[in-house]
């Protein structure tokens, strides 16, 4: 037994059960928060690779014990209990979440004199839930996790108060009403047709036709999943919603409001990949999507003039290039998502921050009223610049080490024309981005552009150049992560 | 020469489309940035249906340049559509839905 396993989701429900409790006491929290807050990271790192049987329900172990009847059946060799599967993989995705988390937590703590328990609550929830979903080796309990993950969105926001975030907290839980119960609904077929919700055991059934492969029970689940995962991922038709949610959350939660979509396109993804690529035509559908992604988000970003709202869609449409490099299909073409995702959980959750810092002096987030700020804060803004640089794709940003992997796998796989379109959005990026740090730091400041805090907390400093550190040193040795992911691609095709 | 004009003429409505806010040197960058980007992605999102079927792609490569050319501008049309409306965004998450199960459904019956 590797009791570190549940201990990566029983600590942030710990913590976020004990920060409720003392909400009031601020010294006490903050203690709390950063202890059990940066435990996390440290324990992805120790822990040791291997299955986690909640209950000890140990197919292999329990075969003996089974009644007689059912002694070499198809569910003799069933996973009762929820299982959960830690791997390198995870480790690398719960670190980085981990990191991001702690440092947004910390920003928060610099930012607000009052800190709030319940606000806490939420994002340690948050946390546990995402974990959990990475985890998770069963359908069924990634559907709960990530219930309570979309439920904590909703309660970030709505703790935020920002403007409208109400409105937007209402319209995100009345869609939510759509995807989510259209994506248990699926989940339902595949019970219904396999009699279970284990990913393994669900491979075990189709690979070995004990159910027919196209039986109208397997088509309509992948059907109502797949519409789940887009949902989930914030990918077209959701990406509206998804960067109207980014946008609502003080930058500290945006921050990790992101890297929670990010790992739940993940998780469905990964296992939506196991389950139904044998469906023709599966990865054509993958790359519909995240074309619409790509295209529809850095388009709408590079229309926006609220710096916030321009991040969270430019967040959307790298979540199209994640997509992109599953649909296609390939290992490495997988390997470079796996590697954009841990790419943009930490490049979009530094410029949340860095940016949100913006928000914190002037309380706006409109580029047409700002100007100037390079003179308030020049090493922020820097850092802030280069960040961009990291999400558009230059060199020697991490960014630009996943996408070049996934226009050579799109080129190696024959997309031709998928990796030009990758190379014009990192330009369209690019340009965005450029354009929003000239109005934001170098046009001059207006006249009437009003201060409510003189300067930036040195901690939300810190926090941005820890990301932007492992930003670059992604870049520069992406090994570190891609010696992982690519045998795990080749493991998945 | 008249699709240049085309094009100018379209900037021109892009202009006033936009926004009722003075319109500046960045909003309207950011729009011809965005009308390019759609423009090109049609293109290239009609192109990869090569690999289903060479002479469909041709066709709708055709169809699209022409459709977007007469369309123009393209970015602020795509703007209106993406607005945080609830009516707008269930709609087309309710298309979405019944596309996808419709296309997955029926689609598979014919593998």
């Amino acid at each position: 037994m590797n009791y570190l396993i549940p201990l990566l989701v029983v600590i942030p429900i710990l913590s976020a059960l004990i920060v409720n409790i003392f909400d009031g006491k601020d010294k006490t929290v903050k203690a709390i928060s950063l202890v059990l807050g940066i435990l996390v990271p440290i324990i992805a790192i120790c822990a040791t690779v291997g299955v986690q049987y909640f209950g000890g329900h140990n197919p292999s172990l329990l075969t003996s014990s089974l009644p007689a009847n059912l002694v070499n059946t198809l569910v003799a060799g069933y996973n009762t209990g929820i299982v959960y599967a830690f791997a390198n993989i995870e480790r690398i995705f719960i670190f980085l979440m981990g990191i991001v988390a702690f440092l947004a937590i910390l920003t928060y703590f610099s930012e607000k004199k009052e800190v709030s328990g319940p606000y806490l609550y939420l994002i340690f929830m948050g946390l546990a839930s995402v974990i959990a979903l990475l985890l998770s080796e069963d359908i069924f309990n990634m559907y709960v996790f990530f219930e309570i993950t979309a439920l904590t969105q909703v309660g970030i926001i709505v703790a935020s108060s920002t403007e409208d975030n109400y409105e937007i907290a209402l319209k995100y839980l009345i869609l939510g009403a759509i995807g989510g119960p259209m994506l248990l609904l699926g989940i339902g077929f595949i019970l219904g047709t396999i009699g279970s919700v284990n990913i393994a055991d669900i491979i075990f059934v189709i690979s070995n036709k004990f159910v027919q492969p196209y039986s109208p029970g397997l088509v309509i689940g992948f059907a109502l999943i797949l519409f789940g995962w887009l949902y989930s991922a914030g990918l077209p038709p959701f990406h509206t919603i998804k960067s109207a949610v980014y946008s609502k959350a003080r930058p500290n939660g945006s921050a990790i409001l992101q890297g929670f979509s990010v790992l739940c396109m993940l998780a469905f993804g990964i296992a939506m990949y196991k389950i139904f690529a044998y469906i023709p035509y599966f990865n054509t559908a993958i790359i519909v999507f995240a074309i619409l992604a790509m295209v529809l988000g850095v388009a709408m970003s590079a229309m926006e003039v609220d710096f916030r709202r321009m991040i969270a869609f430019l967040a959307v449409g790298e979540l199209g290039f994640i997509a992109l490099g599953f649909g296609i299909g390939t290992q490495m073409s997988i390997a470079a998502a796996l590697f954009q995702a841990a790419n943009e959980i930490v490049i979009t959750a530094m410029l949340f921050i860095g940016f949100g810092s913006v928000y914190y002096l002037t309380n706006t987030s409109d580029t047409r009223k700002l100007g100037g700020l390079i003179g308030i804060d020049s090493k922020m803004a820097i850092m802030v610049l280069l960040g961009g640089w990291a999400l558009a794709g230059v060199p020697p940003f991490n960014g630009f080490q996943s996408k070049l992997m996934l226009v050579q796998a799109a080129l190696d796989a024959g997309y031709t024309e998928l990796a030009i379109l990758a190379i014009i959005v990192s330009v369209v990026i690019f340009f965005t981005f450029v354009k929003a740090f000239h109005n934001v730091y170098l046009q001059p400041k207006p006249s009437e552009l009003k201060f409510v805090h003189d300067k930036i907390p040195k901690v939300t400093v810190f926090a941005v150049a820890i990301l932007l550190i492992i930003c670059l040193v992604l870049g520069i040795c992406p090994n570190i992560v891609t010696d992982v992911f690519i045998p795990f691609a080749g493991g998945l095709i | 020469m008249s699709f240049y004009r085309k094009f100018l003429s379209s900037v021109k409505d892009l202009k006033s489309n936009l926004s009722k806010d003075p319109t500046t040197m960045d909003n309207v960058s950011g729009a011809i940035a965005a009308e390019f980007l759609i423009f090109v992605s049609l293109i290239l999102a009609a192109l990869f249906l090569r690999h289903i079927n060479a002479i469909a792609s041709i066709v709708v490569v055709i169809l699209a340049a022409v459709l977007a050319f007469t369309n123009m501008p393209l970015a602020s049309k795509v703007k209106s559509e993406q607005s945080d409306s609830l009516e707008k965004m269930s709609f087309y998450i309710i298309i979405t839905l019944g596309v996808l199960v419709a296309l997955i459904y029926w689609g598979l019956k014919y593998v």
